[in-house]
């Protein structure tokens, strides 16, 4: 065996480096492709009736499946399939979906669920993500909630579908606050309102008899803060939705506006006028201690934190014109960031920290825009007679602002209404509210 | 008696003519002449050989290019490359040139599929999502302001810098965009080689159709993808896999976006993948590299 072995290894060695060197030529020269363009479209999706073992369960689950389907609609980012196209049923899947099925009618994903009600009244709901091409189930989540909440349950499993599929937070589950506008220009009612952010459950916070203006969502959901009119001096408030409690935010020498609240919740960022010049301030809400960050003669107002609290966005004239400008979250470092022709306002951080939104006034004409947070990349999303007051979806991913059309040629009268447009600005949907609206702020994810 | 036979054989007569020519058209309608469709037979080959970018005869109706006048002497004909016989060529791939890009085609049958959606839901559209043109900025712009002079210097480097990221190539024809995008892998035109697509070419055209970028994602140009593919026979995809296992745990974006990529090669769509069966040895396995920062 040794003198075998020991004849041999020239030769096997030999053989063995040429299938080597064939084995490394080939994996060298192995194809490579690069696909460096593809198309964008809503990703087909199809999300079948939740299987219900009663009655009202089934009913249930029909309205569920309805939610999440225009849900992810309205995101612009699905197609939901029509129902009328599935060939497998709903009860039929309950083992397994036949995947070749769906791929007939050409679903990218599926979404199948059942909806219970147990002994207790309560409703379980549960669901099933399926990557129909590679027939894996791509998340399956179970929940137990009373009977009312089956709309927010629906907003959540749309929440979870979204976030596995884009790998993004979802904005479903959560709620909008804005002002609502009745009665004549001259004697405007205005009222605090809250509504799902599909236009769902809709109600009043205040009765309309004192101005409120520019309400903010705090980041622990509970509260807003707003402004409005105390013993005829503007002044920042805080509401509590769930007690309907509101509060005056400290007792200031001139009248504060344009409040917002930083990201942890725990501070207040706002302007205060004195002596004809407004300036930037900040209100610990445990300490109620004040801290003044801008000191210049010109006007400093809407301040807006970035996600990460080190920052500040807000606009200032002290350049001549209203601009956009950034300073550390000390008041430190102020820096000029935008410098097209035209007046910047409303600037908004995003929640995602990457870009900044904003109103452009330019030529007698409004715009929502959004640049980076440095100035460059500006990209102009809606323009109107009026278009204002972007807020961000809490995923930084779709703003919502109002706009009003003037049904003169003066600017007087017309329709004040609320719109949302996603970031590749290509789809803007209107949120219908009962009566006019204007001022929306956007709640972050109910957890 | 005669008058009858007369009669009759005029009718007879009457009868076979009209089976024969059929029924006189008494309001004539003008003649439809199909406006002729240009169709370039492309041949498959191993490199690629588009023809330089043409300007658009819809666009300039004058013929005043100094490019006209050239036909009438001869020798440039030698350039305008003969197309190949397309029976010895199976998959020889026709490129439109009159018709429009197809992607935007596409939007309408969404648009209208949407629809139906709104009766139960608050929130309408204003105006119909429009996926936008593949080969323009995924992201669009209000335009009106881009025109402006810029004031200072920095901002002109900063309009610069937004119309290089922003401003769609709408100037450019189909052609134009087609012939960069062919050119951009491959040599430049060489007029005595048959106009030809690479193979290479013919996949990535293939692929670009199934894939559904992320649009929108936070850095999504900075999403670079690569699929490991193993391949049977007849170009359908055995087993893909994607690489870099340990950002697919870690980074959800990079989740997203690579599943993305692996729907687009499992998409019925894009198989079997038009490759040359005679050379499965090269594509047996294959690494399909995405990368969208072309698209923003």
């Amino acid at each position: 065996m040794a003198s075998f072995t020991n004849r041999r290894p020239t030769v096997a060695g030999l053989v063995a480096g040429l299938v080597f060197l064939a084995i490394a030529g080939t994996a060298r020269a192995e194809l490579r492709i690069d696909i460096t363009q593809g198309t964008v479209e809503p990703l087909p999706i199809a999300i079948t009736q939740f299987v219900g073992n009663t009655q009202s369960a089934t009913g249930f689950g029909r309205d569920i499946a309805r939610v999440i389907s225009t849900d992810l609609e309205r995101s612009g980012l699905f197609r939901p399939i029509d129902p009328k196209a599935f060939i497998q049923s709903e009860a039929a899947m309950q083992t397994l979906p036949r995947f070749g099925d769906w791929r007939v009618i050409n679903a990218q994903a599926l979404v199948q669920g059942r909806a219970q009600l147990t002994d207790g009244g309560q409703l379980r709901v549960e669901f099933r993500l399926w990557d129909v091409f590679a027939e894996q189930q791509m998340i399956g989540l179970a929940y137990v909630t009373v009977q009312d909440n089956w709309r927010q349950v629906a907003h959540i499993i749309a929440d979870a579908v979204y976030k596995r599929i884009t790998g993004e937070d979802g904005y479903f589950n959560t709620r909008i606050v804005y002002i609502s506008e009745s009665g004549p220009q001259n004697r405007r009612v205005k009222r605090l309102a809250i509504m799902d952010q599909d236009g769902e459950n809709h109600k009043f916070l205040t009765q309309g008899d004192t101005l409120v203006l520019t309400p903010r969502f705090s980041p622990t959901l509970q509260e807003i803060t707003y402004l409005s009119y105390y013993r005829n001096l503007p002044r920042v408030y805080i509401f509590n939705i769930d007690t309907g409690r509101q509060e005056i935010l400290g007792d200031f020498p001139g009248m504060t506006f344009a409040p917002r609240f930083s990201p942890d919740g725990q501070r207040v960022i706002m302007s205060m006028a004195r002596d004809g010049n407004s300036e930037i301030y900040t209100m610990d809400l445990r300490t109620r201690v004040v801290k003044q960050l801008t000191f210049h003669s010109a006007i400093d107002t809407s301040p807006s934190y970035s996600p990460d609290s080190r920052q500040v966005v807000f606009n200032s004239d002290r350049g001549g014109t209203q601009q956009l400008y950034t300073m550390d979250a000390n008041g430190q470092n102020v820096r000029r960031i935008s410098y097209s022709q035209g007046r910047y306002a409303t600037p908004v951080w995003s929640p995602r920290g990457d870009l900044i939104a904003f109103t452009k006034i330019h030529g007698g004409r409004f715009y929502i825009g959004v640049m980076r947070t440095d100035g460059s990349g500006e990209r102009l999303l809606a323009e109107d007679f009026l278009v204002e007051s972007p807020t961000w979806a809490p995923n930084g991913r779709v703003l919502m602002f109002f706009r009003q059309s003037p049904s003169t040629p003066d600017g007087r009268g017309g329709r004040s209404r609320l719109y949302t447009i996603d970031l590749t600005g290509h789809n803007e949907r209107e949120i219908v509210t009962p009566i006019d609206a204007s001022d929306p702020a956007w709640s972050p994810l109910i957890r | 008696m005669r008058n009858a036979l007369a009669k009759s054989i005029l009718f007879h007569v009457l009868v076979v003519a009209i089976s024969y020519f059929g029924l006189p058209v008494i309001t004539r309608t003008p003649m439809m002449t199909d406006a002729p469709i240009m169709v370039d037979i492309v041949k498959v080959d191993e490199l690629t050989n588009a023809p330089p970018p043409s300007p658009k005869p819809e666009k300039k109706p004058e013929p005043k290019e100094p490019e006209k006048p050239k036909p009438p002497p001869k020798p440039v004909k030698a350039s305008t490359p003969p197309p190949p016989p397309p029976a010895k060529d199976p998959e020889a791939v026709a490129l439109p040139s009159e018709t429009k890009p197809k992607p935007k085609e596409q939007p309408k049958p969404e648009a209208k599929e949407e629809k139906p959606k709104q009766q139960f839901s608050h929130v309408k559209p204003r105006r119909k999502p429009q996926p936008p043109d593949a080969f323009t900025s995924v992201l669009k712009t209000v335009e009106k302001l881009k025109t402006q002079p810029p004031v200072k210097e920095k901002e002109k480097e900063k309009e610069k810098e937004k119309a290089k990221d922003i401003k769609p190539p709408k100037q450019e024809s189909f052609e134009q965009q087609m012939a960069m995008a062919l050119s951009s892998k491959t040599a430049q035109h060489n007029p005595m080689r048959p106009l030809a697509i690479s193979e290479i070419d013919l996949v990535r055209q293939q692929i670009r159709e199934c894939w559904n970028l992320p649009a929108g994602a936070k850095d999504a140009q900075d999403l670079n993808i690569e699929i490991h593919v193993v391949m049977n026979p007849d170009a359908t995809v055995r087993e893909a896999r994607i690489q870099n296992q340990s950002r697919l745990q870690s980074d959800p974006f990079f989740r997203a976006a690579a599943e993305s990529a692996l729907r687009a090669v499992l998409n019925p769509k894009c198989n079997p993948l038009k490759l040359p069966p005679e050379k499965y040895q090269q594509w047996q396995t294959m690494t399909l590299n995405f990368d969208p920062r072309e698209m923003f």
